[in-house]
């Protein structure tokens, strides 16, 4: 862990007798001093000033934040604004998001293995040539599980946002917080010594915790589909290894174009089955467009609440998680499409690290196997 | 044409349309079209039987007609969605006929007919197996230089509607809705044809509607529905009951596929009665649609609406007026469609109609083939 900046001793109040153990701002100058302002006038004008952009900054913060919290939404202001605001606020609001991020990160972390696992087991029906066997799996185990894990890792996308965002705030108010302790020790007449090591302290701890959200900018693993698993390879890895490995993607590889020609097939079916609706559908606007011998609202083809629900325009107005069954075909199709592009990546990639790891076998001195 | 020229019904339900028609761009993400489709083309239709229509405004003593159609049309289905889930939907559909008549005896007529709709649906979710929705919708048509029997076509109308339905999950069905609705139709009569505002009405309908799946491909729908009409130009000529009311109570099962075809059949009976003992009747219909790829893109459709009808009593004179012969329609209807290239599909199609005139149990028929297009840009 990096420790602090440590204290050093300073005097930029020019003559006033340095005490030890005074934290200063690091190499920065009081903004009034050299220019012959009185310092309680600055600080008047400030705390006026302070009070004034409070007010004036509640009404544009979200709804629902009472004002101090307004002040650690992002808004532009001074520090000095944000030093108001309890900095165990903004660290709750951090930790929420941190807790929120790292739930749906453990959630796709679960679902990736079971959605490999359930490739895999497509990749045997296929070898053993059951057909209804490996169409069931995937449209009941494989697109329901993989829809999961693209929701997840959605929510994930915007979690991580939040989460940035929280943690800037949270930055930001630590900071500004620290601003203000030091503002204390310049003050004059300066604190008791007391109080100057309780200042000390805290700006001591304030820095930690600055410096370790700091490192947590480190990118965090993202959840996403079936990643091509990432071999570290050791100076001590011989031939037979580096061969193992590419072989394990290679298989890999073979897995995603099995599921590549399952989704193209189950496009196909879906791209047919939306014609022959779409030829359904055209045929009765062709016949009731016109209305030539109908009354308004009468006869066969009219159309009705009733008759809209049944014809799907209501299915997705109902709340809660759908299953893949029940999206209208259009969206259907397009999640296949997506799943094949996305399949179609990550056999291109796992080919790619494969034929990477068997040319390196082959310097490291051995033949292909 | 100039806005001047255009049918003032036209007009109201071209702004009805503007208003409905969600903003674009305005909420980035949460709208789009489910479905937005072009359509033009062309059609040859000949028309039998010169029967009396006490909404023509011209008499012909022609027994056969005939017409070039020409016809463009844009439907969309679009949607609002807000956190992954639809909102509002909103149907529009309009289009533009164009006949060029011949056969008949005293001049060629080239009636031109607009049609335009536009529904907004709203929904609410109320909890897992809830889920209420309200609709207002406008509906419209004009018909210029209309022509005599038997070309019929039907007069120009205004009609508003409105209502609401919840939908619930049940054991039994998939989905139970029961939904109330609102219509006022107003018909456009030309100054020397006043009879046509005899078809001016306004109506109630409470149905009960429900589906149910077999499987994953079949399902069965089902409702049962009661209408209660009021005609309030029609005279009954009782003064403690003068104009007329009608209940129709409407019931059908249905049954669909969806698999390598999609297949729909149908039966629906209506039982009519009324204060007037004119239009007092009960009928039968079954209908039918197939749509199925007969080789490569092409996709061969038929549909199919035989009715059956039978009068409470039998008065020997006209009984019925121009528009309410469609309860005693029938249509067959075959196509063939293909894909022609990128979002465009063109279809070949040949369609017979038999229907109702004023006088029970007299009928005209149609027969037409035709050649559309249909573009769906962007989707």
């Amino acid at each position: 862990m990096n420790q602090p900046t440590p204290p050093h001793r300073t005097d930029d109040r020019g003559g006033q007798e340095a005490r030890p153990g005074r934290l200063a701002r690091s190499g920065r100058v009081g903004r009034w001093e050299g220019r012959g302002c009185s310092w309680e006038l600055a600080r008047g004008l400030a705390a006026a000033a302070l009070v004034l952009m409070a007010l004036f900054a509640q009404p544009f913060g979200p709804p629902g934040l009472s004002r101090s919290e307004a002040g650690t939404t992002g808004l532009p202001g001074p520090v000095s604004l944000a030093a108001q605001v309890p900095a165990d606020a903004a660290r709750a609001r951090y930790e929420r998001a941190m807790e929120d991020f790292r739930q749906l990160q453990q959630e796709g972390e679960q679902l990736r293995p079971r959605l490999d696992q359930v490739a895999a087991t497509i990749q045997n029906y296929r070898d053993a040539g059951n057909q209804r066997a490996m169409n069931d799996v995937f449209l009941n185990e494989f697109l329901p599980r993989n829809q999961r894990l693209q929701d997840v890792t959605v929510r994930a996308g915007a979690a991580k946002a939040v989460l940035d965002e929280a943690r800037r705030e949270f930055l930001r108010v630590l900071r500004a917080r620290e601003e203000v302790l030091l503002a204390e020790l310049d003050r004059t007449p300066p604190p008791s010594r007391a109080r100057e090591e309780e200042i000390n302290r805290q700006v001591v701890r304030l820095r930690q915790e600055v410096n370790e959200l700091e490192r947590e900018r480190e990118p965090i693993a993202e959840v996403g589909f079936s990643p091509v698993p990432r071999f570290d390879v050791a100076p001590t890895d011989g031939p037979v290894e580096l061969n193992a490995q590419a072989a394990f993607l290679e298989q890999r590889a073979q897995t995603n174009v099995s599921l590549i020609i399952l989704v193209d097939e189950e496009i196909r079916v879906r791209e047919q089955r939306l014609r022959l609706e779409r030829a359904d559908q055209d045929s009765r606007v062709g016949i009731i467009r016109f209305d030539g011998d109908r009354p308004p609202g009468t006869g066969p083809g009219s159309r009705s609440a009733a008759g809209q629900a049944a014809d799907g325009r209501a299915g997705d107005a109902r709340g809660g998680e759908r299953s893949f069954a029940e999206l209208p075909l259009g969206e259907q199709i397009e999640q296949l499409r997506s799943v094949r592009m996305q399949a179609e990546e990550a056999r291109d990639e796992a080919l790619e690290r494969a034929a990477q790891l068997r040319r390196l076998a082959i310097v490291r001195g051995g033949g292909r196997p | 044409m100039s806005v001047e020229r255009m049918p003032r019904p036209l007009i109201q339900t071209l702004l009805a349309l503007l208003l409905l028609l969600p903003p674009v761009g305005a909420a980035e993400g949460q709208l789009g079209w489910r479905d937005l489709v072009v359509t033009g083309g062309m059609s040859g239709e000949g028309y039998q039987g010169n029967l009396p229509s006490a909404g023509a405004v011209l008499q012909d003593s022609t027994r056969t007609a005939s017409a070039l159609v020409g016809e463009v049309g844009l439907r969309g289905d679009g949607f609002w969605r807000r956190n992954g889930t639809t909102r509002a939907t909103l149907f529009v559909d309009g289009g533009l006929r164009q006949f060029a008549a011949r056969g008949f005896q005293q001049r060629d007529y080239a009636p031109r007919e607009w049609v335009g709709e536009a529904e907004v649906t709203f929904y609410q979710d109320l909890g897992n197996s809830a889920l209420f929705s309200a609709f207002t919708g406008v509906r419209g048509r004009e018909v210029q230089d209309r022509t005599p029997m038997p070309l019929f076509l039907q007069p120009g109308y205004m009609a508003l509607n409105g209502g609401a339905s919840l939908r619930i999950g049940s054991t039994a069905w998939d989905w139970l809705d029961l939904s109330v609705s609102a219509e006022r139709a107003d018909f456009s009569a030309p100054e020397f044809a006043p009879q046509v505002r005899l078809l001016d009405r306004e109506s109630i309908t409470l149905q009960l509607a429900g589906a149910r799946g077999l499987d994953p491909q079949q399902g069965l729908d089902a409702f049962l529905a009661v209408d209660l009409a009021h005609y309030r130009e029609q005279e009954t000529f009782d003064s403690l009951d003068p104009y007329r009311r009608d209940q129709t109570l409407r019931a059908r099962v249905g049954w669909t596929y969806r698999g390598g075809m999609v297949a729909r059949a149908g039966v629906e009976g209506r039982l009519n009665r009324s204060n007037s003992r004119r239009p007092e009747y009960r009928s039968l219909t079954l209908d039918g649609q197939l749509s199925t790829v007969v080789f490569g893109s092409t996709v061969a459709t038929a549909y199919l609406v035989l009715t059956a009808k039978e009068y409470q009593e039998s008065i020997p004179f006209a009984r019925l007026l121009p528009g309410e012969e469609a309860n005693s329609a029938s249509t067959a209807f075959i196509s063939l469609s293909r894909e022609l290239a990128r979002n465009l599909d063109g279809a070949f199609r040949i369609g017979w109609t038999r229907a109702e005139a004023e006088t029970g149990d007299d009928y005209f028929q149609r027969l037409g083939a035709g050649l559309l297009l249909t573009y769906r840009p962007g989707l």
